[in-house]
């Protein structure tokens, strides 16, 4: 018996149960997946589903429950047909958003930016090798890279720049430090005794990091979120979260640990954290 | 074709020109006819085709013969579909997906290397699709090339050709991985043999444990595939003789290749034994080491449902007797983060990166700023060289390379 579980494992993730949930409800949902124009937010009564987390508890009889990799050994015999053949191009007419929680409620957690990668322009052209020899803090490589590495120590930061007179400013931790920072080397180059001007200041890309202080069944979170996660074990340990709106890129590891990537203002981490909160949440052991 | 600059020693004309003359050329006077120089007789065939003036890829032949690098690609292909013994189907797509990768502009130019590995790929992606269960890291042996390279090199190949191809879960790896482990009756002594269906089950419900515990996710999955093959072959027939065995010597007389995190994970996987083994009755809570519990393994599986609520339970009980005395100091959480100090309510189970966190480097507080404030001379002054220091460097470096010229 135990082998004829090996031999077919189907995994059923939390969306199936809620789509079987809905079966059961009627055939409306199923005809409205035929419609895929109209806004299935208006069809779809959901008040009637399971709260996330009882849902997990009223589809498993056992204790040691939370395997995400395992769930099918103990639930095959209770669902045999599959119906994610029927669900999944559901779940693509259907929009991607988080599975069903009640009033997002605050996390409590705020993501700590981490970096912030900016760049100005300063509007005149430069002369790497003079500045090289000038300045304490620059090192110049050209046979590595052509550019100088300048660093300054408050706020801690390190800045490239190229002879077009164009440079990028990494490391700091908040907007006004990359700004801050930005104009201190813009005026270590003008000391040194070139036009250098202060133009286009532009942050470009925003890092964030958090812990959400629960371990994270990652293989869980990839099977419900499959058009949005790439997880990977044999070259990354975390699973690489896509999230549409807003634009950004999160890395979730097993311990909680969340990093988030690609925004371009602040209130893009922090709304995106928001939305994969609630998600998380629902991966967590009970 | 006249070849210019040739006078021809009989008539002195420069009128010479190049004659084709039954596949010998030879360089003609065009108003005596003596011949100026022969060239060689061609004698093989490939030379014929190859040796033309105008280049092969200049030419306007339609159907371009496939250059060789694509030849031992596709031959690479079909050698590795042989040696995992793959359908004839599989075999077909693989090299269609080659053939299809191969051409596109993103891999036409690619080093030599990252070619071969494309092969490699190809194959992993069929498996992939048609549901074969094979891992990235048996791959990597099979190529003898640097995993990181391979990972690179599927996902842009995935992306380029646009397949699906669902990555095997642990447990399906598990099947595969242990049928190459040679432990039958005629590769390996009686006493040590196992066979593989026994093997395989026993390794299953530990790995199952093993990901219960988290032990597998976010993890390389081989290391912990052979972790598990090696823990149940122990317990399976716990005799002296085989609990002697350390994983390497397991690894050597399996003839699988060795790992070096695998017996990080044997380790853990001991542990959560342990912590179970704890609970079994019979005991009446006799300390229950890494050594002995091997000998329970068997009856810690068996009941491995109610040895873990036991073991929750009592972890639970341990935590509340715990938690009065420690209340005070759990007010000394972290700085960086409003969170909620883990230690209180710290679980049976957890992931190791979570038990055995790494030191934080301390978090300099952020000082408000407004990013327009004004920024003192003498700051910007200490990053610049004084005229005394420049000198100073420049005839340092002047010196060393003057030194460097001697030598």
């Amino acid at each position: 018996v135990v082998d004829n579980f090996l031999k077919k494992i189907h995994v059923i993730p939390l969306s199936i149960i809620f789509f079987l949930c809905l079966e059961m409800k009627g055939p409306s949902y199923l005809s409205s997946l035929s419609q895929p124009e109209k806004d299935v937010g208006k069809d779809l009564d959901l008040s009637f589903l399971p709260e996330e987390t009882s849902g997990n508890d009223a589809s498993n009889a056992n204790v040691t429950q939370d395997s995400g990799v395992f769930d099918a050994c103990r639930q095959e015999e209770s669902a045999e047909t599959d119906p994610k053949k029927v669900a999944m191009p559901g779940a693509s007419t259907f929009c991607p958003m988080t599975p069903v929680t009640p009033v997002a409620e605050s996390s409590g957690i705020i993501p700590m930016l981490q970096n912030i990668v900016s760049t100005v322009n300063l509007a005149c052209p430069l002369d790497l090798k003079s500045i090289a020899l000038q300045a304490r803090n620059a090192e110049y490589n050209p046979k590595r890279f052509d550019a100088v590495i300048m660093r300054i120590l408050e706020p801690r930061t390190t800045a490239l720049i190229f002879s077009s007179g164009k440079m990028v400013c990494t490391g700091a931790k908040s907007e006004e430090l990359c700004h801050l920072a930005a104009r201190k080397f813009a005026r270590v180059v003008q000391k040194l005794g070139f036009p250098a001007k202060f133009l286009d200041f532009k942050i470009h890309n925003m890092v964030g990091s958090c812990d959400v202080c629960f371990p994270i069944r990652l293989e869980g979170l990839l099977l419900d979120h499959q058009q949005f996660s790439s997880y990977v074990p044999e070259l990354f340990p975390g699973l690489i979260y896509r999230m549409v709106k807003p634009r950004i890129v999160l890395m979730i590891f097993v311990s909680g640990k969340v990093v988030l990537t690609g925004a371009k203002e602040r209130r893009e981490i922090y709304e995106a954290f928001e939305n994969i909160y609630p998600i998380l949440k629902g991966f967590r052991k009970q | 074709m006249a070849t210019v600059g040739l006078k021809c020693p009989e008539c002195g004309s420069l009128d010479i020109v190049d004659d084709e003359h039954y596949s010998q050329p030879q360089l003609v006077c065009a108003d005596c006819g003596a011949v100026v120089s022969e060239g060689l007789l061609t004698t093989t065939r490939s030379e014929e085709t190859q040796g033309t003036d105008v280049r092969y890829s200049n030419s306007t032949e339609v159907d371009k013969k496939p250059c060789r690098n694509l030849i031992n690609g596709i031959h690479r292909v079909r050698a590795l579909c042989r040696i995992l013994r793959l359908t004839f189907l599989m075999e077909e797509t693989a090299e269609t997906h080659f053939k299809q990768a191969y051409e596109h502009p993103n891999f036409i130019r690619v080093s030599l290397q990252k070619k071969e590995v494309l092969a490699g790929c190809c194959v992993l992606a069929t498996c992939r699709q048609h549901s074969w269960p094979i891992a990235m890291g048996t791959i990597c042996c099979l190529l003898e090339a640097n995993p990181r390279l391979i990972g690179v090199v599927y996902q842009e190949m995935v992306k380029t050709l646009k397949i699906e191809a669902p990555p095997t879960s642990i447990i399906n790896l598990l099947e595969t991985h242990c049928q190459a482990y040679k432990l039958s009756p005629q590769h390996v002594h009686e006493e040590l043999s196992e066979s593989s269906k026994d093997l395989t089950k026993r390794a299953a419900v530990l790995l199952e444990l093993a990901a219960d515990a988290w032990l597998v996710t976010g993890r390389q999955p081989i290391p912990i595939l052979t972790a598990s093959i090696f823990l149940a072959w122990q317990s399976l027939k716990p005799t002296q003789t085989r609990l002697k065995y350390t994983l390497a010597r397991f690894c050597q007389m399996a003839k699988v290749t060795k790992s070096s995190i695998a017996p990080k994970r044997v380790t853990e996987l001991k542990e959560v034994l342990c912590k179970l083994g704890q609970e079994l009755p019979w005991l009446r809570g006799d300390e229950v080491t890494p050594q002995t519990v091997i000998q329970m393994v068997d009856d810690i599986l068996n009941h491995r449902l109610t040895l873990l609520r036991r073991a929750l339970s009592s972890h639970e009980e341990a935590l509340a007797s715990e938690s009065p005395d420690t209340g005070s100091v759990q007010q000394q959480g972290d700085h960086s983060q409003p969170s909620v100090p883990n230690s209180g309510k710290r679980s049976l189970f957890e992931p190791p990166s979570v038990r055995y966190a790494k030191i934080r480097r301390v978090q300099v507080p952020v000082v408000e700023v407004t990013g327009d404030e004004e920024i003192s001379d003498s700051e910007i002054d200490s990053y610049i060289r004084t005229p005394q220091e420049i000198r100073d460097y420049v005839e340092a470096k002047e010196a060393l390379a003057s030194s460097d010229d001697e030598l």
